[in-house]
C-alpha cells in the first residue's frame, strides 16, 4: 500500500476543479421556488396522515354512538334521534343519488371523474417515487 | 466552525433550516463540478449540470434514507445527469485479464520523485493526469481526492467492485509510467 500512499499525497497535491465564486449563492437562490415545489408535494401527503387518525376515532365515536346504550352518552341526543331523524335522511339522500345515477350521463361523468382522480393519483405517486434516477 | 457530520446539516435541512444546506453545497461543490467536468468537458454545462444536482438532491433530501453516504448519494445523481446530458456510454467492464501489468519499479519511481521539490511534484503528477482519459481520470478523482471506497465508487458508476479495483490499479500503473518516463526525460 505504500505506492498507493505515494500516488495519493501526490495526487492530492493537485486542486479539485472548482465552479465559479457565486456557486452557493446561485444554488441557494434557486432553492426557493425548489423549497415552493416540494411544499406543495408534501402537503398533499401530510395532509391525508393528519386527518386519517382522526377521520377513524369520528368513525370509531359514531359507531360507538350509534350502538351503544350506555347511561353515560344519555346527554347526547340519542339513538333515537339516529333513527327518527338522520337515518331517515340519509336513506332519502341516497335514494335522490340513485335516481341520478338512473341517468347514463350523470354516471358516464361520474365514471369520467373516478379515472381521471385516479390517474391523477398513480402520476403523483410515480413522479414522487422517479425523482431519483 | 468545524464542519459537523453530512446527516448533520440534512436534519437540520429537513427540520426546516434551510439555509444549513448551504453548507452541504459548499463542502461538496469541487468534486460535483470535478464529476461533471470530467464527463461533459465543458465548464459552463459542467457548471449547469452541478447546479441542478444540487437542487434535485434537495429536493429529493427527505428519500435519501441514510444507508449510503450523502456523498455517495449526491455523486451518484451528478454521475447519472452528466451521462444522460452527453448520452454518453458508461464505463463499461472490464476483465481482468484485458491488460498488461508492467513491472514498474514503482518504489524506485516513488522515492526519486519525493526528492524533488514540492511544487514540481505537483506539476509532474499533473501533466501525468493529462495523459488519462475522461473515464481514468474520473476514477482517480473519486478515488483519492473524493476520498471514496471501491464500494462507494462501485455504487455510483455501477460499476462492479472487481472492475474499480481493476480500473483502479492499471491507472495506478499508468501514472507509475507517466512519472518514470518524465524521471528519465529529466535526468537524461
Amino acid at each position: 500500500m505504500e505506492e498507493n500512499d505515494f500516488l495519493r499525497k501526490l495526487i492530492q497535491q493537485s486542486p479539485l476543479d472548482s465552479p465559479s465564486d457565486d456557486f452557493v449563492d446561485r444554488v441557494m437562490i434557486n432553492l426557493k421556488p425548489a423549497q415552493e415545489q416540494v411544499g406543495v408535494k408534501k402537503s398533499f401527503f401530510l395532509y391525508v396522515k393528519a386527518v386519517l387518525p382522526y377521520a377513524l376515532l369520528t368513525l370509531l365515536f359514531a359507531v360507538v354512538y350509534a350502538t351503544s346504550d350506555l347511561p353515560i352518552l344519555n346527554w347526547l341526543p340519542g339513538v333515537e334521534y339516529l333513527q327518527n331523524s338522520l337515518f331517515p335522511y340519509l336513506g332519502s339522500l341516497l335514494a335522490e343519488l340513485k335516481n341520478a345515477f338512473a341517468s347514463k350521463y350523470v354516471s358516464f361523468g361520474f365514471l369520467i371523474g373516478i379515472s381521471a382522480g385516479l390517474l391523477f393519483l398513480i402520476d403523483r405517486f410515480f413522479s414522487r417515487r422517479s425523482t431519483i434516477q | 466552525m468545524k464542519y459537523q457530520d453530512d446527516n448533520y446539516y440534512i436534519d437540520r435541512v429537513l427540520g426546516g433550516n434551510v439555509s444549513a444546506y448551504a453548507l452541504l453545497v459548499a463542502k461538496h461543490k469541487n468534486l460535483v463540478f470535478s464529476i461533471a467536468l470530467k464527463i461533459l468537458n465543458n465548464r459552463e454545462d459542467a457548471e449547469e449540470i452541478a447546479q441542478d444536482c444540487f437542487l434535485k438532491a434537495f429536493q429529493a433530501l427527505n428519500t435519501f434514507e441514510k444507508k449510503s453516504k450523502f456523498s455517495t448519494w449526491l455523486y451518484r445523481i451528478v454521475y447519472n445527469a452528466a451521462i444522460s446530458k452527453t448520452r454518453k456510454k458508461r464505463l463499461e467492464l472490464i476483465p481482468m485479464d484485458n491488460y498488461v501489468v508492467n513491472n514498474y519499479t514503482e518504489n524506485h519511481v516513488a522515492a526519486e520523485v519525493d526528492e524533488i521539490d514540492p511544487e514540481e511534484q505537483k506539476a509532474m503528477i499533473e501533466r501525468a493526469m493529462e495523459q488519462l482519459t475522461d473515464d481514468e481520470s474520473l476514477l482517480i478523482t473519486l478515488f483519492y481526492k473524493g476520498e471514496n471506497s471501491i464500494e462507494d465508487i462501485s455504487n455510483i458508476t455501477g460499476l462492479s467492485m472487481s472492475n474499480v479495483k481493476v480500473r483502479l490499479h492499471r491507472i495506478r500503473k499508468k501514472l507509475h509510467n507517466e512519472l518514470a518516463l518524465m524521471m528519465n526525460r529529466a535526468l537524461n
